[in-house]
């Protein structure tokens, strides 16, 4: 079942089509990745979808809902997480939890069951302004599940944030979709979106110019083979295309000269490259 | 209906929120009390300031009258009893709301009903309303003293209009300058500052967005901004109201002006709110603003000659002025405070279409 669906969306600003005709769709309970590079259009894409601005063309839905005429319905079933920690900065972990609560008609208990959900319970009294990147991050994602929402746009999520924290991030992310949340991912973090999404649309000058899981990308783009380094030092690649080079390596693998082996698939980083000749850092 | 109750709920939360931030905020919640931190030094400094909204009375009085007599007993007159007719008439050119000049043996001659002369000095740049309670309150004591109502006396009324006066009236009554002051620098300190920063402090910390992909809509939150505007008003100006015990002003036209200048400086901030994107933004503009809107207080204590004085004319906040100053002063009627309040509803109707265009932009964007 798909919950994202979306037909020709197009957004121009001041005359410039910053997305252009996108054409995908969702299923439930996936994670879908949505690269590209800075300014490529991926946050104009998250905010046509949750309808904070009208498209100029096209139409979508998301759970079922319009994005443009049923906009209140949508926003009850959808979290964001800003690129940006938009959040009350002078008031408490808690105090900004119980606030989107009070907006959404949520229960304060639920509060408590984020704050315990993403590690804040002890420091929930605290300032904002006294959080790590860390924290803000969590509280960030702690305020979009706060509604039990069935959609979850992730912008940027793990941007800036130490290893240790975004791996914490990613985990959580897993867990969530674990429950049954569809979650659309938009990042440049190409392993991130790898281990994650199940679908990645990659996302250039507003179009979509790849859409396809993370392992028939590679598979279409990169080499199917092996790389080989041998005991004496030499490199070798060897293409599974042909029987007889499984026979080779099998040899090689007896007769005890291979170091080190790795996979010659390419990367999605690689496919981008391929795709677009740009690299998605850029 | 249902939904209608939800929005009110939500603009509740909105503006509950911002409240409870107000007071976090120190920048925001000192300069929301530095006219009520103003109006209690100017208290210190001018302690006594009983005399505001009374009726003042030059009187000459040759006759050791009962007139002056009945009028020295009158809650709400101060009479100043002076020795020469000349000192009447400045009294009346400065401060007085008018002057008497009772000659000897009035009082004798009116038991006599010999209709004896009676000078009555008013200065019509004070305006009608004081001039008619003057004069109605004159009238009333001499039927009194004749004991039947036709009027026992000549009275000559000698208008004696000085040079061209603000709208304060003769001379400067400081108690009244100030506290019109202090409240309109409230009020639009409140609308040009605070509500378009509550506003823009939601953009430039990008918490605006959080706010629109709730169930919050723009409408939402820009009334919840200006509930914000309107409580921070009722709390600061009830509470100078509620300081300046000797109030006496005319209290349905005050809570007019009152009301109506709140409102229309709430729609001033929250269309500049639309606007701007950053606070820098509101604070170099709201002090232009400021400035401007305070322009008609100055002009009290500063007349200005035409043709800047028909400029200020065309500050919304001089109407404000007006009425308050009106007010004040004891001698609003309908006929001289109705221009200004039609001025003022008028710049009410522009600055809401402003702000419902901003909102409506802010919407389709």
């Amino acid at each position: 079942m798909n919950t994202i669906e979306v037909d020709g969306l197009s957004r121009t600003f001041n005359g410039r089509l910053v997305v252009d005709e996108l054409t995908f769709t969702v299923q439930e309970g996936e994670i879908f990745g949505f690269l590209g590079p800075n300014g490529a259009g991926k946050t104009t894409t998250i905010r046509l979808l949750t309808g904070q601005i009208h498209p100029t063309s096209g139409r979508a839905s998301v759970s079922g809902f319009d994005i443009v005429h049923q906009r209140q319905q949508l926003k009850r079933c959808i979290g964001v997480v800003f690129e940006e920690q938009n959040l009350y900065e002078r008031f408490s972990g808690r105090e900004n939890l119980a606030f989107s609560a009070s907006l959404y008609g949520v229960d304060s208990k639920r509060v408590e069951e984020v704050l315990e959900q993403v590690s804040l319970r002890e420091r929930a009294n605290d300032r904002v302004q006294k959080y790590s990147n860390g924290m803000r991050q969590r509280l960030v994602i702690a305020r979009a599940l706060l509604h039990k929402p069935r959609v979850l746009f992730l912008d940027e999520p793990t941007r800036g944030l130490d290893p240790i924290v975004a791996r914490e991030i990613r985990l959580m992310i897993t867990s969530l979709v674990d429950q049954g949340m569809t979650v659309f991912l938009t990042t440049h973090y190409m392993e991130e979106a790898e281990h994650l999404c199940r679908h990645v649309a990659f996302f250039n000058h507003g179009r979509i110019i790849a859409l396809d899981t993370p392992e028939r990308l590679k598979a279409s783009y990169g080499k199917r083979g092996i790389n080989l380094t041998l005991m004496d030092g030499a490199h070798l690649y060897i293409p599974f295309d042909e029987t007889k080079n499984g026979e080779h390596l099998g040899e090689l693998a007896a007769s005890g000269r291979i170091l080190t082996a790795h996979s010659a698939e390419a990367s999605l980083e690689d496919v981008f490259v391929q795709l677009t000749g740009r690299r998605l850092a850029e | 209906m249902n939904s209608r109750i939800a929005n009110l709920r939500i603009i509740w939360i909105i503006a509950r929120k911002d409240l409870v931030d107000a007071v976090k905020n120190q920048l925001l919640f000192l300069s929301l009390l530095m006219p009520i931190f103003l109006w209690l030094v100017f208290r210190l400094v001018f302690p006594d300031m009983s005399g505001m909204g009374t009726m003042k009375i030059a009187i000459h009085d040759e006759a050791n009258s009962h007139l002056v007599a009945e009028l020295r007993n009158m809650p709400g007159v101060a009479l100043f009893e002076v020795e020469t007719e000349q000192q009447v008439i400045d009294l009346v050119k400065k401060q007085a709301s008018g002057g008497l000049v009772i000659p000897a043996g009035f009082d004798e001659a009116i038991a006599g009903g010999q209709n004896p002369p009676l000078n009555v000095y008013i200065n019509s740049r004070n305006g009608g309303g004081g001039i008619q309670a003057f004069q109605t309150l004159i009238d009333q004591q001499l039927w009194k003293l004749a004991g039947h109502d036709s009027l026992p006396a000549q009275i000559k009324i000698i208008d004696k209009a000085g040079e061209k006066l603000g709208m304060f009236g003769n001379g400067i009554d400081i108690g009244r300058v100030m506290t019109v002051t202090l409240l309109v620098l409230s009020i639009v300190g409140i609308g040009v500052f605070v509500v378009p920063s509550l506003l823009v402090e939601e953009k430039e910390k990008q918490t605006l967005k959080f706010l629109l992909v709730s169930p919050a809509g723009p409408v939402e939150v820009v009334a919840g901004k200006a509930l914000v505007g309107l409580a921070a008003c009722l709390v600061i100006v009830g509470s100078m109201m509620i300081l300046n015990k000797s109030w006496n002003g005319i209290w349905p036209v005050t809570l007019l002006a009152l009301i109506l200048g709140s409102l229309f400086s709430i729609l001033v901030g929250l269309a500049m709110g639309g606007f701007f994107k950053t606070i820098a933004q509101v604070n170099t503009w709201s002090s232009v603003l400021l400035i401007v809107l305070l322009l008609p207080t100055w002009v009290a204590v500063m007349p200005l000659p035409d043709p800047f004085g028909l400029i200020v004319r065309l500050v919304p906040s001089y109407y404000l002025v007006d009425l308050l100053n009106q007010a004040m002063a004891g001698n609003a009627t309908f006929g001289s405070v109705w221009s200004s309040l039609m001025v003022l509803a008028v710049c009410i109707i522009v600055a809401f279409s402003v702000v419902v265009w901003t909102v409506k932009r802010e919407d389709r964007m």
